[in-house]
């Protein structure tokens, strides 16, 4: 599993980011330069999707897909699949399919508390076992299943009955590798659930396989209870609550605001004592995802159809090969904030279409 | 409170029938407002000396405990076992959690409290507003230098009683030397402590030492003798990486189900296995001294030392983990000539040593001159270097000798009398400390009955055990036949594994 998304990032990226980004993007780090990769070069379903990586285990995966021939690391640092890594590529692509990673990486995280504490505490009081310790600490969490429990308590039984039958008829939708580790992950009565080191042992995989494929299924799961509320009723009062509110940070969401009052560049720095990058950042971050944003005070239209036609002949999104090509007419920022709308357009474009 | 009521409240709230040896003496002299010091074997319910007595007093009771992790996991035992008014207070926690339990400090019958919390001015004004009935040190050695945890936060606890208003104290351990006996009722400031003061000799347990020439030998001699024993087993290591490495061995060359458990893994796979083995989903469990604390399960039969503790009392407290359920049980060391060589170090990384001191107290010497006061104690470790403990011991020495106020030095600690006496202190805990590890390693090449030898610093005589005695009277391990765990390890199919957690039974 970790090696198939590996193998479709580097492909995605096609030798034009460094390992380090693939790993920042997995992690969920929050850069305006990540993020735009993310959107440029369609990685949206990783984003975020392992918070707890290790870099040395990613640098150690990446060597492995080396030395097997799958990958080839060039001078610059950029990884790139060889032919064999592109057939692996293909072969794997499906195992990954369900993941919503910038879309929904945090939401999942608390979906996947709620429904762990809840199985845990249902199906002991179901059992008569009122004595358990639970297996999540966070008071936010237990406080929530705490409620949920008190509202379905005449019927608590139907209530955890339901949640098994949603939970069974989703997961023989999914690989049964998925959904074997999936299962050995949760906690019941009687029953402990596995560690991650635990469940690579199971499955005769790694670590990251395992956190992977637990995930992988959350993500499914949480995905179906948005999507099919009516069907998948128990299911979805887990992921009540739950959604996205936009991608846009709450510094930049401040940032903006005093670009849409007019506010120059300089004068932002100077109200929010922030350096220009950040500001720039700030800028680029909403280009990326704010529909209507107006790239004007920076870049006219003009100039925005020089850059965007040069990056489409040129076929990249490297910076450095745009700006040289362009004889450093346009700044870093100025490029990247024609790219920014750029992927946003044609992403919209794609999903309205 | 007449006898009759405290065992009816004894069933109510713990759901047991009798009291345990000491239990029931402690909680009467409590009750009756006296200040107690008891010293009850690991194993025997010592928390049930005050968690009883909180329920009944009408105010607080606080309990000072050490460490966090056994903080921690004796609220959730708590709480699961449906006593809910307890929490903790600890300075790992987040502001917010710490201000909620804070605010409705009022409603809990027991507060958990780290010593250094109890250093706080706010928490401490906080506390003293309320009615504080009862005063718990926990691990009361820890108030001692010549027990073998020695916490200089500790040393301050007669302040905090005072400013609580004098409420009732009860010191517990379950490993304290008559000379640490005497230090806890000194430093507390409590003359009056009626003691009680309990056997720490373990009648179930049969001793035994085996010497080996290598690690790999003891690796091989573990698999031989669990082959023939399936039972519960704890197997104590004295570095992460080794607990690692022979749990994935005996995987290997085992049916039993095994794990290693240590304080660098995540916080949610140490719960997990920590609950698998009380659940018995593992029947061996390869860990550091960070196992252990919270786990309260009755029908461990083996409790292995891959390496030594570095005192006799870490050891009692180990092996006092086995057998709680008053069944048979054994204890072996494997040993090898080099395996001096970890505790020692472990004892360089909790003291610092001269040439270190002198630099810290060069560096410090240097805000003094400059007049800036010292940042946050991270970054004092950081930048000196030093554990935490080492800088505990330096910090809280200065302060006594006014070379440290808060966070401002005002006096030079290179001063002639400064150094000296530090460096005095450091030479003599050094020597304590190397004297406890030689009495450990003593009683590995002890010739005669293990059982006096060990319990010989501690008390009188032991009691007669109900098993064979040791290795040294006629113990001979190889005899042993424990057979409780039943293996079975076929691979279900995640539909049956998902049915069983929901209860859901035969349906396949």
């Amino acid at each position: 599993m970790f090696q198939a998304v590996l193998l479709t990032c580097i492909k995605r990226l096609s030798g034009e980011r460094t390992a380090s980004g693939i790993f920042h993007m997995l992690t969920g780090k929050r850069s305006s330069q990540t993020m735009q990769d993310v959107k440029g070069y369609r990685l949206e379903p990783f984003f975020g999707i392992y918070k707890s990586l290790s870099r040395k285990r990613f640098d150690e995966t990446l060597q492995r897909l080396t030395q097997s021939g799958h990958i080839n690391i060039s001078d610059e640092g950029f990884p790139l699949l060889t032919l064999s890594g592109e057939d692996k590529e293909k072969q794997l692509r499906k195992s990954w399919i369900h993941f919503s990673g910038l879309k929904n990486h945090q939401l999942v995280m608390t979906f996947e508390k709620r429904l762990f504490l809840l199985i845990q505490t249902f199906t002991n009081m179901k059992a008569s076992h009122r004595n358990f310790i639970p297996i999540v600490d966070e008071p936010i969490i237990q406080n929530w299943v705490r409620g949920i429990y008190k509202t379905y308590q005449k019927n608590a039984e139907g209530f955890i009955d339901s949640i098994y039958e949603e939970m069974k008829s989703l997961l023989n939708e999914l690989p049964p590798e998925d959904a074997h580790i999936f299962v050995h992950r949760l906690t019941g009565s009687g029953i402990i659930g596995l560690t991650m080191e635990q469940l690579a042992k199971e499955a005769g995989e790694t670590k990251e396989d395992a956190y992977l494929r637990t995930q992988h299924v959350l993500h499914f799961l949480f995905t179906n209870a948005k999507r099919e509320p009516k069907t998948y009723a128990a299911l979805a009062v887990c992921a009540a609550g739950l959604d996205s509110s936009g991608m846009i940070t709450d510094s930049a969401k401040r940032t903006f605001r005093y670009i849409e009052q007019g506010l120059s560049l300089k004068e932002v720095m100077e109200k929010r004592r922030l350096k220009e990058s950040t500001i720039q950042d700030h800028i680029v971050e909403a280009a990326l995802v704010l529909p209507h944003f107006s790239t004007e005070p920076f870049l006219t239209e003009a100039e925005k159809r020089v850059i965007i036609q040069k990056a489409e002949v040129l076929n990249t999104q490297r910076l450095k090969h745009i700006k040289e090509s362009l004889q450093g007419k346009y700044s870093y920022f100025q490029i990247r904030l024609a790219l920014a709308q750029y992927q946003h357009d044609k992403k919209e474009g794609m999903t309205h279409g | 409170m007449d006898n009759q009521r405290l065992v009816q409240q004894l069933y109510q709230t713990f759901g047991y029938e009798h009291f345990r040896q000491g239990q029931q003496e402690i909680i009467e002299d409590v009750l009756a407002g006296r200040d107690v010091l008891g010293v009850l074997p690991t194993g025997t319910g010592k928390s049930i000396c005050y968690q009883l007595p909180a329920k009944i007093l009408p105010g607080l009771t606080i309990v000072v405990s050490p460490l966090i992790s056994l903080m921690v996991d004796q609220v959730k035992q708590l709480k699961a076992s449906g006593y809910k008014a307890v929490a903790a207070l600890n300075s790992f926690m987040d502001r917010k959690d710490r201000t909620r339990i804070m605010e409705n400090i009022a409603s809990y019958d027991l507060i958990y409290v780290s010593p250094e919390m109890l250093q706080n001015e706010w928490v401490t004004h906080y506390l003293s507003n309320l009615a504080v009935d009862l005063f718990v040190v926990d691990e009361a050695h820890c108030i001692s230098q010549w027990g073998h945890e020695f916490r200089t936060d500790y040393l301050k606890l007669h302040e905090v009683i005072r400013e609580l208003g004098n409420p009732v104290v009860l010191a517990l351990s379950a490993t304290a030397t008559p000379e640490v006996q005497e230090d806890i009722v000194g430093k507390l400031k409590c003359e009056t402590m009626v003691r009680h003061i309990h056997p720490m000799d373990k009648q179930n347990i049969s001793l035994a030492v085996e010497h080996f020439a290598s690690p790999e030998q003891k690796v091989d001699r573990m698999i031989n003798l669990l082959k023939k024993n399936q039972a519960p087993t704890m197997i104590y290591f004295s570095s992460r990486q080794w607990a690692e490495r022979v749990s994935n061995e005996l995987q290997h060359a085992l049916e039993q189900r095994v794990a290693f458990y240590h304080g660098g893994m995540e916080q949610t796979d140490r719960m997990l296995v920590q609950q698998q083995f009380m659940n018995d989903q593992l029947d061996i469990i390869c860990c550091t001294s960070a196992f252990g604390m919270g786990v309260d399960k009755k029908n461990i039969r083996f409790v292995l030392h891959f390496h030594i503790p570095s005192q006799l009392e870490s050891f009692i407290q180990e092996i006092g983990r086995a057998g709680r359920d008053g069944e048979p049980c054994v204890s072996l060391v494997l040993y090898s000539p080099k395996d001096h060589y970890l505790p020692q170090m472990l004892i360089q990384s909790e003291l610092p040593d001269q040439d270190q001191f002198l630099s810290v107290l060069s560096g410090l010497e240097r805000y003094r001159k400059t007049g800036k006061s010292l940042p946050e104690d991270p970054e004092v470790l950081d930048l000196f270097e030093l554990s935490e403990s080492q800088w505990n011991f330096i910090q809280y020495q200065l302060d006594q000798m006014d070379v440290l106020k808060g966070k401002q030095l005002i006096r030079s600690p290179l001063a002639e009398d400064v150094r000296g006496f530090l460096e005095k202190l450091l030479m003599e805990r050094w020597t304590y400390k190397h004297h406890k590890l030689n009495e450990m390693i003593g009683w590995i090449h002890c010739n005669g009955c293990r059982r006096v030898a060990l319990y010989e610093p501690f008390q009188k005589g032991v009691r007669e055990p109900d098993v064979l005695c040791c290795d040294a009277c006629g113990f001979k391990i190889d005899q042993v036949k424990f057979n409780e765990t039943s293996i079975k390890r076929k691979r279900d199919s995640w539909e049956k594994r998902l049915a069983d957690l929901f209860g859901k039974g035969e349906t396949s």
